[in-house]
């Protein structure tokens, strides 16, 4: 029983992880219309950045905790920087030139990290307030992944008081739902897109710092991460928050059980729920009809 | 209600065969014939140009023929690759080889493009990369069977052993397959795909089962980028999961964009373009992702239709000059 519950608090430490980064490709994409394939690259430049930021401290004992509050920043302000100058050139094409533009970006920030970091594999060390691990309801758990854990609902709960409870907020959903009619009544859309897509990048850049202590860092770990992007979106509803977070669980929950049950086919379990969801519930948890 | 995508990516595709056709076929047999007295390396550049033209060309017929964007051909090419290989390494027999490497991809282009047309375009894309990811993490991580990173070495066969030989019929293999997508594109099928290219909705209102259709271009495009796998396996000699890399299924995507997808024989322009410019850029640096990144980046903001569409554009500006001056010709007269 001990087992099972450490599973599941793994589990959802990753589904947090994972929520932190979807959660930023959904809202991308219900503002903008416009789905960054480029997001796991931002991930990964958050990922790096961090790794940058420990460096340049050295030993110093805080240098993650400015990692965590610079290094999203630095992501988010490059992400901004990329809508502006690019990005918004292209929102009246056709889909698949969209596709194909965020799908450069990709090319870009890969080969930019791979020449920048080279392709020596790193991690950074964990802040030593996590160094032991905690007694949690009865299991001695990582502290690291229970801070995981707690922040990645304090974001989600952000998120939900920010986008339901403030006027911002509720241009956000405004925009999902009808650009122009926003647009028209006022509401200064290029910088609103501007503004979303560097919340989303943001999102991106928390999710590559808090996963620099757990996992070594490569150039190509941007593909893996979107890819889990794009089934938590499928499962949860393309352009849903509330779906991300119920996927990114789910997702969560079928990595750590099948990790620790049949690691053989661990993989394609993901895979193989998004098949099903497509068979039984095309649109997702929460997705609209119309795609 | 769907929302109607009016794109303008789904113009009317071009297919002079005569013009281009036999400039190509020309070029494609004039130059190892001339480069024959070089060394062999420029004959197997020449190679590797044809086995992508193919890949090209079949991945342009879901592409630029029904406006279905793929981001994971490699697995189709990829799986093309290892089942040739192996079944090379078994049997020794190269038709047998070709033919289950295009098979199997064929295959699996059935089980995962019934799961990639289920809904949308925008599904579609991103649906064939994860698809695709998971065949390159299978590859990778099944040492048993695919040697995982070490790769395979592909048997050497016999009767191709001089490049120049092997060259030809990769050339045959190569312009049979194009002719049969050249046929496929100007049957009635060919039709409907251009048709829901430029509208699905009216497509569908007319009663045609676009989902269907869509999957049988895919398993097409699958067989044949397969096929182009399945002999690129004895070509290249080793074999390693590179070659189902996400890398892998950008090489089309690159060439088409680069030739431009709107004409029948954009691919094969592009890979020529594409071939010979990495051949160039990787003399000089590692980094071609990052060049061929920022040319596609160009490409797309500045002219989406590629080199076929500046070819036009000029084209047509010459046209309209010569019009120009000939009404002023007709004025001053």
């Amino acid at each position: 029983m001990e087992d099972q519950f450490l599973i599941l608090l793994n589990g959802l430490s990753f589904a947090m992880l994972l929520f932190l980064v979807s959660v930023g490709f959904t809202l991308q994409f219900s503002v903008l219309g416009v789905l960054n394939l480029a997001h796991g690259s931002f991930y990964m430049l958050g990922v790096f950045l961090a790794i940058t930021v420990a460096m340049f401290m050295g030993n110093y004992a805080g240098n993650f905790w400015i990692g965590l509050l610079l290094a999203p920043l630095l992501v988010a302000a490059f992400g901004a920087f990329l809508e502006w100058s690019l990005l918004r050139r292209i929102y009246i094409r056709d889909v698949l030139f969209q596709y194909l533009f965020t799908y450069t970006w990709i090319l870009i920030i890969d080969d930019l990290v791979l020449m920048i970091w080279g392709a020596r594999y790193s991690i950074i060390s964990l802040p030593p307030i996590f160094s032991a691990p905690v007694n949690f309801l009865g299991v001695t758990f990582s502290s690291y992944r229970l801070f995981i854990i707690l922040l990645g609902l304090l974001v989600a709960g952000l998120l939900w008081f920010f986008l339901q409870k403030t006027k911002a907020g509720m241009i956000v959903r405004a925009a999902s739902v009808n650009r122009e009619m926003v647009g028209a009544l006022g509401v200064n859309t290029p910088l609103l897109f501007t503004a979303v897509f560097a919340l989303g990048a943001w999102l991106a850049g928390v999710g590559g710092v808090l996963v620099a202590p757990l996992q070594t860092a490569y150039a190509g770990m941007g593909l893996d991460i979107i890819v889990d992007c794009f089934i938590v979106v499928v499962i949860g509803g393309m352009g849903s928050i509330k779906g991300a977070f119920w996927a990114a669980l789910t997702l969560g929950m079928l990595r750590a059980f099948g990790i620790a049950y049949v690691p053989q086919v661990e993989m394609a379990l993901s895979y193989l729920l998004m098949a099903v969801i497509l068979i039984i519930r095309p649109r997702g948890f929460f997705g609209r009809e119309e795609a | 209600m769907k929302k109607a995508i009016h794109s303008p990516a789904c113009g009317e595709v071009k297919d002079s065969l005569y013009s281009w056709g036999f400039v190509i076929a020309v070029t494609t047999v004039a130059i190892p014939l001339i480069f024959s007295q070089f060394p062999p390396y420029y004959i197997k550049l020449a190679s590797s140009i044809m086995i992508m033209i193919l890949y090209g060309v079949s991945f342009n017929l879901l592409y630029g023929y029904t406006g279905y964007l793929s981001f994971g051909q490699a697995a189709y090419f990829g799986s093309g690759v290892y089942v040739s290989a192996l079944i090379l390494r078994s049997t020794s027999s190269l038709p047998l080889a070709l033919l289950g490497g295009s098979i199997a991809p064929a295959l699996l282009a059935i089980v995962f493009g019934y799961f990639c047309v289920k809904r949308s375009k925008l599904y579609f894309a991103m649906l064939t990369l994860a698809f695709a990811q998971l065949i390159y993490t299978l590859i990778f991580k099944w040492r048993s069977l695919t040697g995982g990173d070490d790769g395979i070495v592909v048997p050497r066969i016999p009767y191709l052993h001089n490049p120049l030989t092997f060259y030809f019929f990769i050339l045959a293999l190569v312009l049979v397959s194009v002719f049969i997508h050249w046929v496929i594109v100007h049957s009635p099928f060919g039709h409907m795909l251009k048709s829901i290219c430029q509208n699905q909705e009216r497509t569908e209102f007319i009663g045609v089962p676009v989902e269907k259709q869509v999957l049988v271009a895919f398993i097409i495009a699958g067989f044949f980028g397969g096929l182009a796998g399945a002999i690129y396996a004895p070509f290249i000699g080793v074999i390693s999961p590179k070659l189902v890399h996400w890398t892998m299924s950008l090489t089309p995507v690159i060439m088409v964009v680069f030739g431009g997808a709107k004409h029948f024989w954009g691919p094969a322009i592009g890979a020529i373009v594409y071939i010979v410019l990495k051949d160039i850029i990787t003399l000089y640096t590692d980094n071609w992702l990052l060049v061929f990144g920022l040319m596609l980046l160009i490409i797309v903001l500045i002219s989406p239709r590629g080199v076929m569409g500046v070819l036009e554009n000029i084209g047509t500006y010459i046209k309209k000059n010569i019009t120009k001056a000939n009404l002023m010709k007709e004025r001053i007269n």
